[in-house]
């Protein structure tokens, strides 16, 4: 009956107000009369206070872990700790800042600075990072652009972005795709380049030895930033790789896409040398080769499947194979051996 | 806020070992996480000074780190952390000759009863997840009832202090016994809260 139920609730509500109550003041003769009466009355509520009693005097206890400030303590710890320097994230303009304070010797560092300070929009305390780590993140830009970030990389862009500028820095690999905006070139810095585009998509490659651009679909200029007369242009299908330390562009006329399967999901091969097809597997999945020496494998492979399962994958091509050769995964391994 | 089950160093103890002996930092990072607290207040218990307990539990840490090729532990991280703790402590109080500090149940351990130590790191972790369960309540909750716990502030200091009526703090006070009533069933049915509660009595 509905009666029944509101008092039952009102009552419940009393009880946990009036243990409360109870909890809090001091005790006095008449709340101990009605401490009595709730115990009394009913098994239930008896247990319910006895629980709620319990929590109560606990937690005067422990206050000492309010006293330990657990990260503050890490990083002390961690100093005595002698580890490897890991990668530090650093804003941007303290790493400006920090730059300027070292002499530099390379030019590429000196102009890139240089081009930093001098484009206000970029030194602008309102930086913003975003990183991945070991999953690949999606990125949604304000000017409509997506930059999918893989494994370990990060793009810093500020607060203008998309009004003043389309400038970002990109640390590790990521996917461009990027809205068409004649008024503001979309630009990606890294440490001694830049890749200016217009309304493209393409995949930016950096690491300490080498920056590998491949573009998807429009065009791509790619240069030095001390120099930039220096220039890749980059069509569909092309990829460009400047090498750091000699500062010298490659050319690669037919772009790969499977060094954009992270991004893809998809292998594509198109009379591919079965041997080649194995190291590109074996270096996706990080598989070692297992294959005998005197194994002849004469095959070329055409091919598009998903990346989702190495099983499948090697299924895949195990069915298109013609001779007695077959690839088996296993959790470490890529073995290629006769059937 | 983690939960007590949500997050089982035991199960993983190998796969953590190994990434410890390699000097891993993140490895040695999760770890001091995952124990620092519950450690320096389980250490607090015998030396009853929170800033020792802090420096035995960092040096514990960090000697950790500095003999990792020699680590040879066979049963879980957690009780050789446990039990290093311990031992660290009992070596610190005999070079201090303070044993007066001792509290009672410490005195006990101290006899190398196995049970108890095992049930002070219990009552340990209990009062560990009751703190993180409270740090997690709501705020003006959370505020409102540590002014009373931890403080010692009555109800009528607190009205006073947050400029709010004396009915308010019993509402937010009976909300948070609520949560916490809630989030600590799980170990009251584990029978260890009844056990520790009789420990007060």
């Amino acid at each position: 009956m509905n009666c029944h139920r509101i008092r039952e609730m009102n009552r419940k509500k009393t009880n946990t107000r009036t243990i409360a109550r109870f909890l809090l003041e001091k005790q006095d003769k008449e709340e101990k009369v009605m401490k009595d009466k709730i115990i009394l009355n009913d098994e239930k509520s008896r247990k319910e206070f006895d629980a709620y009693l319990q929590v109560w005097e606990r937690s005067a206890n422990v206050k000492d872990f309010e006293k330990v400030d657990v990260n503050e303590d890490w990083a002390k710890v961690r100093t005595r700790m002698s580890f490897l320097p890991r990668k530090q994230r650093i804003p941007l303009r303290s790493y400006a800042l920090r730059i300027a304070a070292i002499l530099i010797l390379a030019f590429g560092l000196t102009y890139f600075l240089l081009q930093l300070l001098n484009k206000s929009t970029i030194y602008n305390p309102d930086y913003y990072e975003i990183a991945s780590a070991s999953e690949i993140v999606d990125v949604d830009l304000p000017d409509g652009s997506i930059v999918s970030l893989n494994k370990n990389a990060k793009i810093f862009r500020n607060s203008d972005f998309g009004k003043t500028n389309r400038d970002v820095i990109l640390e590790g690999e990521a996917f461009f795709k990027v809205t068409k905006n004649k008024d503001l070139p979309f630009r990606i810095h890294s440490m001694n380049s830049t890749v200016e585009v217009l309304g493209t998509s393409f995949n930016v490659k950096t690491d300490t030895n080498s920056i590998i651009v491949s573009v998807m679909t429009g065009k791509v200029a790619f240069y030095l930033n001390e120099d930039n007369s220096k220039r890749l242009e980059l069509n569909p299908d092309n990829a460009g790789k400047l090498n750091i330390s000699t500062k010298e562009f490659e050319i690669e006329q037919t772009f790969d896409p499977n060094s954009i399967a992270w991004y893809t999901k998809e292998f594509v091969f198109r009379n591919k040398p079965l041997e080649e097809v194995c190291n590109v597997i074996a270096k996706y999945y990080q598989l070692d080769i297992i294959k005998d020496d005197d194994l002849k494998i004469n095959e070329s492979i055409t091919i598009t499947c998903s990346t989702q399962s190495v099983q499948d994958v090697l299924s895949n091509i195990n069915l298109s194979l013609t001779g007695d050769v077959e690839l088996i995964a296993t959790k470490n391994n890529l073995i290629i051996r006769r059937q | 806020m983690r939960d007590f089950n949500s997050y089982d160093l035991n199960a993983d103890s190998k796969f953590l070992i190994n990434r410890l002996k390699k000097g891993e930092e993140a490895a040695y990072e999760l770890l001091f996480k995952e124990y620092y607290q519950l450690l320096t207040v389980f250490a607090n218990k015998y030396l009853n000074d929170i800033e020792n307990a802090k420096e035995i539990i960092q040096d514990l840490f960090v000697h950790l780190y500095e003999k990792r090729d020699h680590l040879d532990i066979n049963s879980s991280l957690k009780s050789y952390l446990f039990r290093s703790t311990h031992n660290r402590c009992i070596n610190y109080i005999n070079a201090q000759k303070i044993r007066n500090k001792y509290a009672d149940h410490v005195k006990q351990i101290d006899t190398g009863k196995e049970n108890s130590l095992e049930n002070e790191v219990n009552k340990t972790e209990l009062e560990h997840a009751l703190y993180k369960a409270i740090d997690d309540l709501p705020p003006k909750c959370q505020i409102i009832f540590k002014m009373n716990r931890f403080e010692g502030l009555s109800n009528s200091e607190i009205a006073d202090k947050l400029s709010l009526s004396k009915r308010t703090i019993e509402t937010q006070i009976s909300k948070a016994l609520k949560i916490l009533r809630v989030k600590m069933k799980p170990y009251m049915a584990l029978g260890v809260l009844i056990l520790t509660f009789m420990q007060y009595v």
